[in-house]
């Protein structure tokens, strides 16, 4: 089975933010906790749910774990997880 | 142009002291997000990718020079330095904080704009021909109806709470630069057919496209224009009444065009008019006057033709200079004027993108060579109206400077563009990559004239924002099994003669799409019957035979 972990946009800036084993958030996907755990999953979501003057819209997504690192399996989540596009921005 | 009145200004700053206040609510926990989503979205605030994005009206795409430096203040002091103007003549700042955004629609009230009615199920920022005022094609400069219909559709209580968004077209000219035929509301000027001399409108309803593209239909081939207000008003009345609201995918009024089809419609509609056209929406002409007023031409001088001179330039021995002067340049309805097209879709950059730095320049440029104003465009690009044709190289070495020179107005490599995957939560795959790397293979400035005039859309979802369905050749990005594929379309036009474009087989995957472009381009060249025969118009001669059989014996 894939392993999932809850992620959100931060409330004040709209950045991509990821929960931890302690259910605080932090911008790096790699401290984000990562669970096989359908139950630890759904209590994860509704801490996060519970939180939203700090995180707006919190979902699952899927990552793949590679040497203890995750990595996100979609490319919309690699995009994300960049913190920007994938192209150059104007300057 | 026009110029707030009190009550505008007042209008506007009331709302900017409200989302203050909502803003500091939600910061500090008395309003959750899902109270606070249809507020920041009736203030173009939306939530993507990356970060919130603000999309700010410019109505029928119309700019003062100090409007463009407030917009690259913008950019600079609270964004990254950038902006990209939408397809639909609006900009959009894609990395906003939440506690700035007051700030920065403060900085818009302060120059006459706002982000008001940018997003939600309202009547949107009506779009008009970019060349309106200057056009040499034009009956009748479109704006005065723009702003007319701004003004009636800003908070009408009525049409708050439509199906679905709803947006309206204007053109004064026989060229559709306007895209009126795929808009919910489309608005041609014409001339009354039993009277000379007067004026009205054809009106279109229904065209749009995202998820179930239409070509809009026509409910009236004659409207006067004083009943213009009361007519959109019955419109909006049936579709507000009997447009679907249980599925957002069957919402638009295309949609309740379909279903009841146009002949119903228009009874409908009708029948829903005669009891309000002669109330107090009456469009009379001194109101007509008024608002006309704000739009008149500027004090031009009186100059020789210039047309010969700018075919000389076209065809002339500076090649750099003459290839913009033939692709950046259109003839002017004042003799010894040009209007100046500004790509922004230089050769690997992201289309539409466009830095504080430059918007500083095109503004002292527009200040220096025309009458202070800036026009932007659907196509994602900029126009200065009034140049001196004496002064078009002075302008030209500018924004050569600025890196604003490319010279592909209206060919292949002015590609329009959606944000896609890289900055959208909607989309499914990235359009701006794909957008570079066509551009960047099209290296030849020989090649890509030769080409000559040809649209190039793409878009990253089904959602169309790049009007893929439109281009003549359309690119939509779709996701299979997580990989981005992309889907070829051939033959639409968002023109006079308005059509969709037609999948031309299986879609081709990310490393694949670039090519594939080039190939139906180097096909067309071979083929062609004469420099003459434009793209789309190669395309309606052969079909798409020609381009499938090479396309997949490849594959």
């Amino acid at each position: 089975m894939t392993q999932q972990m809850v992620t959100g946009a931060a409330t004040a800036d709209g950045r991509p933010i990821y929960m931890k084993r302690d259910h605080t958030w932090t911008d790096r996907l790699a401290d984000g906790h990562v669970t096989l755990d359908q139950d630890e999953l759904a209590r994860m979501l509704q801490s996060a749910r519970g939180d939203e003057f700090v995180v707006c819209d919190p979902y699952v997504i899927e990552v793949l774990v590679d040497r203890a690192r995750p990595q996100p399996a979609s490319l919309r989540e690699k995009i994300r997880a960049s913190g920007g596009p994938t192209i150059a921005i104007a300057s | 142009m026009y110029r707030y009145d009190a009550h505008d200004q007042q209008l506007v700053n009331e709302r900017v002291a409200q989302f203050r206040d909502q803003v500091r609510r939600r910061l500090s926990g008395e309003i959750s997000e899902n109270e606070f989503k249809p507020l920041r979205l009736q203030n173009g605030l939306y939530m993507q990718l990356h970060a919130y994005m603000l999309r700010v009206a410019i109505p029928y795409g119309l700019l003062s020079t100090a409007q463009l430096r407030a917009l690259a203040l913008i950019a600079r002091r609270y964004d990254r330095g950038y902006a990209h103007w939408s397809t639909r003549q609006n900009v959009q700042y894609n990395w906003p904080k939440l506690e700035d955004v007051p700030d920065i629609l403060a900085e818009l009230a302060a120059v006459e704009m706002h982000a008001i009615q940018t997003s939600g199920n309202c009547i949107r920022n009506t779009t008009a021909d970019h060349l309106a005022g200057v056009a040499r094609d034009e009956l009748e400069d479109p704006r005065p109806y723009c702003e007319i219909i701004r003004q009636w559709s800003t908070f009408h209580p009525e049409f708050a709470f439509l199906p679905r968004k709803f947006k309206i077209a204007v053109t004064g000219s026989s060229s559709d630069r306007a895209a009126v035929r795929v808009h919910d509301i489309g608005l041609r000027i014409v001339e009354d057919p039993d009277g000379p001399g007067a004026r009205g409108f054809e009106i279109l309803v229904g065209g749009g496209l995202g998820r179930t593209p239409r070509i809009a239909r026509r409910v009236r081939d004659f409207l006067p224009r004083r009943h213009l207000l009361s007519y959109l008003e019955a419109i909006l009345r049936v579709y507000n009444q009997y447009g679907r609201r249980d599925n957002k995918y069957k919402a638009r009024i295309k949609i309740l065009v379909d279903a009841l089809g146009v002949d119903e419609f228009r009874r409908q509609v009708e029948e829903e008019w005669e009891h309000i056209r002669d109330s107090a929406l009456e469009l009379t002409d001194e109101e007509l006057a008024r608002v006309s007023g704000f739009f008149a031409s500027p004090a031009y001088e009186a100059l020789e033709s210039s047309d010969a001179m700018i075919q000389g330039w076209a065809l002339g021995s500076d090649r750099a200079f003459g290839r913009w002067v033939a692709a950046n340049t259109r003839l002017h309805k004042q003799p010894g004027y040009s209007v100046v097209m500004i790509s922004c879709k230089a050769r690997g950059k992201a289309p539409g993108d466009i830095t504080a730095d430059q918007m500083d320049g095109v503004a002292e440029i527009a200040d220096a060579h025309g009458f202070g104003q800036v026009v932007v465009t659907h196509e994602q690009n900029l126009v200065l109206p009034d140049i001196k044709s004496s002064e078009l190289h002075a302008v030209w070495r500018k924004l050569e400077a600025l890196e604003l020179a490319e010279p592909n107005v209206g060919r292949a490599t002015d590609i329009i563009a959606c944000p896609g995957l890289d900055y959208c939560n909607l989309a499914n795959a990235r359009s701006i990559p794909v957008a570079q790397e066509i551009s960047e293979s099209i290296d030849d400035y020989d090649y890509l004239h030769d080409l000559g005039e040809l649209t190039l859309n793409i878009s990253g979802c089904i959602n169309a924002c790049g009007h893929h369905h439109v281009g003549n050749i359309g690119i939509l990005g779709i996701d299979k099994q997580g990989e981005e594929f992309y889907q070829l379309m051939l033959g639409g036009d968002a023109g006079e003669d308005a059509a969709l474009g037609k999948i031309v087989g299986p879609a081709f995957q990310r490393d694949a799409i670039a090519g594939a472009v080039r190939t139906v381009l180097d096909l067309y060249l071979a083929r062609r019957e004469s420099a003459d025969e434009r793209f789309v118009d190669y395309y309606r001669r052969v079909g798409a035979k020609p381009f499938k059989e090479l396309l997949y014996a490849r594959s």
